[in-house]
């Protein structure tokens, strides 16, 4: 029990009880991000999976049922298990300590949240085991192919068990961040001085709260639909209504796995660019704009059902643009006149925003009704979301992981294996999506485990599999460096990219309560403000120190 | 500072203005109406709940910040709870053996949650005394403060 206690106390250790109940907000926040880790490899190897049975026409490696297993698997996983969850995991672990406070708020609710969350996981893949095999509709689970008449079985139920454990232990730390980011901001800290990490967090947190627990519901009426036949999907309207409810929630997400690297990847921008943040008001703006509108965009994925009305998610979808340009214009004006620093963080964050526009500028395309007829269920969607979320989110992850690993085990990650790790990914991810968006073109349908031997497939197929293999080399480098820099460790110092932002005012790792002393908040960048005054030196010297009389140490 | 609940009704607004624009300018479905409006709907309430409560306990935004808070460092009975919630999920397709399991499970974990909220208590009694007076006399002079995470 601490009460109130000095913020350099120590972390208690308490060996495997202390990392499995520990209700500090950054022992969660590491806990979520390894086991998410876990679950980014295990979805991967089912990817690598996936193209090598695509490598040429035929039947290879699995039969249909497994291939249908394999992609349904990799989507979840990717989705569910791993995406949404190590964004937020940013959040549990940094927001806190953006806003200046000593703990998350519901820090055992959080707590609660991961083991749900590792439920949920271990829940779905041990569908593996069963007679029928894992969970096989595809992430979305659309009926009537989710239904008990067209896919029984004991592992399909447990997956949709599992969604429904895995998306409330989400919502749940949604809520903590939301009730942090409004509640425990320290004095000074007004909105419009929070990091735009913060910003972006907070956006997801209205997303989450909206969005998330129309699909726990949603799932827990397709389980009793399931095991008791009620028929609630049933029908052309029932499927409608699916779809409906599931997209209310698969879009938001889209976005959940979107704003947080954004805002991270324009904070590294700024840190490695050595200036402040470019348009920071605009920032803030167009992320609230941009968030009102994708909670509205959500049946752009159901134009081809014909019953929605297309011409309002056309506007919406479309409209998304204006916002999403204003943190491109924020971007280029952060870099425009800025002394560049390109260490491994900042290449990550600039791989972000170049590959997200491609994702981007394809998502325009396909906003547009007669378009999405047009290649609707082909290999062009597979390539805008592959663009979107993985060219786009998880190199803004790994901008986050270079950028914050120094902060969180106080230890640096090697540059020359981060750089080789960023080409390799850089390569391999392009490699793999942009052929598809030709195999789409030309009429490639996706999720199916053969295909016909049209002239040209199999060597775009070849050779998309063949990036996928360069993409699984460069997630081992990254292993790699990771185990090799915790093992011969260089040690971080408190603040060693010059961060503008209030983590980098405490010690790598930060103690237990976060802060002994805080830095006087005048604006979104406080130990920014610090150097331009030339007042950083002294400050440290006070946080180093006991509390000086006068400074600006707040009561803990 | 901006209050949480206030931040909820903005939020539920925006929502239910882009709903207006669906229902005035185009011809939505139903159920498109229902979710984005209902949504928006239920933001607002929930923001005007909050912000009403923390009127009636007269509550400065920034009441929350300052506030010391008795955390527990381990939470064993927390972990306990929600692998019992991880278990009565999974009874839903194991079978009522496992619901019997987990049920007496999430019991002996609600226990350990309501013993820790007492000694939560007790410390945080104990940790006002320390600092000088007696608890209520630091209550009666303190500003009122909002629910603890503790």
């Amino acid at each position: 029990m601490s009460v109130a206690a000095p913020a350099r106390a120590p972390m208690p250790s308490g060996g495997f009880v202390g990392a499995a109940a520990g209700t500090d907000h950054k022992r969660i926040a590491k806990l979520v991000v390894i086991t998410a880790l876990g679950f980014f490899l295990a979805g991967g190897v089912l990817a690598l999976l996936v193209r090598t049975e695509l490598l040429e026409p035929g039947m290879q490696i699995v039969n249909h049922a497994g291939y249908n297993q394999a992609f349904t698997m990799h989507g979840s996983t990717m989705i569910y298990l791993f995406v949404t969850p190590i964004a937020l995991a940013l959040g549990l672990y940094m927001v806190p300590l953006q806003v200046g406070a000593a703990e998350i708020a519901l820090p055992r609710l959080t707590l609660a949240g991961y083991w749900l969350y590792v439920g949920g996981g271990l829940m779905m893949w041990s569908g593996f085991l069963m007679s029928h095999g894992a969970g096989a509709a595809g992430w979305f689970s659309y009926p009537p192919l989710s239904q008990a008449s067209e896919l029984p079985g004991t592992g399909m139920d447990l997956w949709v068990l599992a969604v429904v454990l895995a998306v409330s232990a989400q919502a749940i730390w949604g809520v903590a961040l939301l009730a942090t980011i409004l509640r425990r901001r320290a004095p000074g800290m007004t909105m419009l001085r929070m990091p735009p990490f913060t910003w972006g967090m907070l956006v997801s947190s209205l997303l989450v709260v909206v969005s998330f627990p129309v699909l726990v519901v949603t799932m827990t009426l397709l389980y009793i639909d399931r095991k008791a036949g009620t028929g609630i999907f049933s029908g052309t309207s029932g499927a409608t209504a699916y779809q409906h409810l599931f997209w209310f929630y698969g879009h938001p997400v889209v976005y959940v796995m979107f704003f947080p690297f954004a805002a991270v990847s324009l904070e590294v921008i700024a840190a490695f660019a050595r200036k402040r943040m470019f348009g920071y008001r605009a920032f803030v703006i167009s992320m609230l704009v941009f968030a009102a509108f994708s909670m509205s965009v959500w049946a752009h994925h159901m134009f081809a059902t014909g019953q929605v009305d297309n011409k309002y998610f056309a506007f919406t979808s479309t409209f998304l643009l204006v916002p999403a340009g204003v943190e491109y214009f924020d971007m280029a004006g952060t870099l425009i006149g800025g002394s560049l620093l390109l260490r491994t963080p900042m290449l990550f964050a600039l791989g972000f925003f170049l590959q997200f526009l491609i994702g981007g500028l394809s998502g325009i395309f396909i906003a547009s009704p007669p378009l999405d007829y047009h290649v609707t269920d082909s290999y062009v969607i597979v390539a805008h979301f592959h663009y979107t979320l993985f060219a786009g989110s998880v190199f803004g992850l790994f901008a986050a992981v270079y950028y914050w690993f120094p902060k969180v085990t106080g230890a640096m990650l090697r540059e020359g294996l981060g750089r080789v790790h960023f080409w390799l990914l850089v390569v391999g991810t392009n490699v793999t999506f942009l052929p598809m968006f030709v195999l789409g073109y030309w009429g490639m349908p996706r999720r199916v485990a053969d295909y016909s031997a049209h002239p040209g497939w199999q060597t775009l197929n070849d050779v998309s599999s063949a990036g996928s293999y360069v993409i699984g080399v460069a997630v081992l480098v990254f292993v790699a460096n990771v185990v090799v820099s915790l093992r011969r460790r260089t040690p971080a110092g408190d603040d060693p990219w010059e961060g503008h932002s209030l983590e980098w005012a405490t010690t790598s790792p930060p103690p237990r309560h976060n802060f002994d002393a805080l830095p006087p908040i005048r604006s979104f960048d406080p130990l920014w403000d610090l150097r331009l005054r030339g007042e950083h030196e002294q400050w440290r010297q006070v946080a180093a120190g006991p509390p000086a009389p006068g400074a600006s140490v707040p009561p803990r | 500072m901006i209050s949480g609940g206030k931040t909820l009704v903005v939020w539920g607004a925006l929502l239910v203005g882009n709903t207006a624009i669906m229902w005035s300018v185009y011809s939505p479905d139903a159920a498109s109406v229902a979710l984005l409006g209902g949504g928006g709907v239920a933001m607002i309430l929930a923001g005007a709940g909050a912000w009403f409560a923390g009127r009636v306990r007269g509550i400065a935004p920034d009441a929350d910040h300052d506030r010391s808070r008795p955390v527990p460092d381990l939470s064993v009975a927390t972990v306990w709870t929600a692998l019992s919630l991880v278990g009565l999920v999974l009874a839903a397709e194991m079978g009522i053996w496992l619901a019997y399991i987990a049920g007496g499970m999430l019991a002996l974990g609600l226990g350990g949650l309501a013993r820790e909220r007492l000694a939560v208590r007790r410390e945080r009694e104990t940790a006002e005394s320390r600092r000088g007076g007696s608890p209520s006399a630091e209550a009666a002079s303190a500003p009122p403060a909002r629910e603890g995470s503790a």
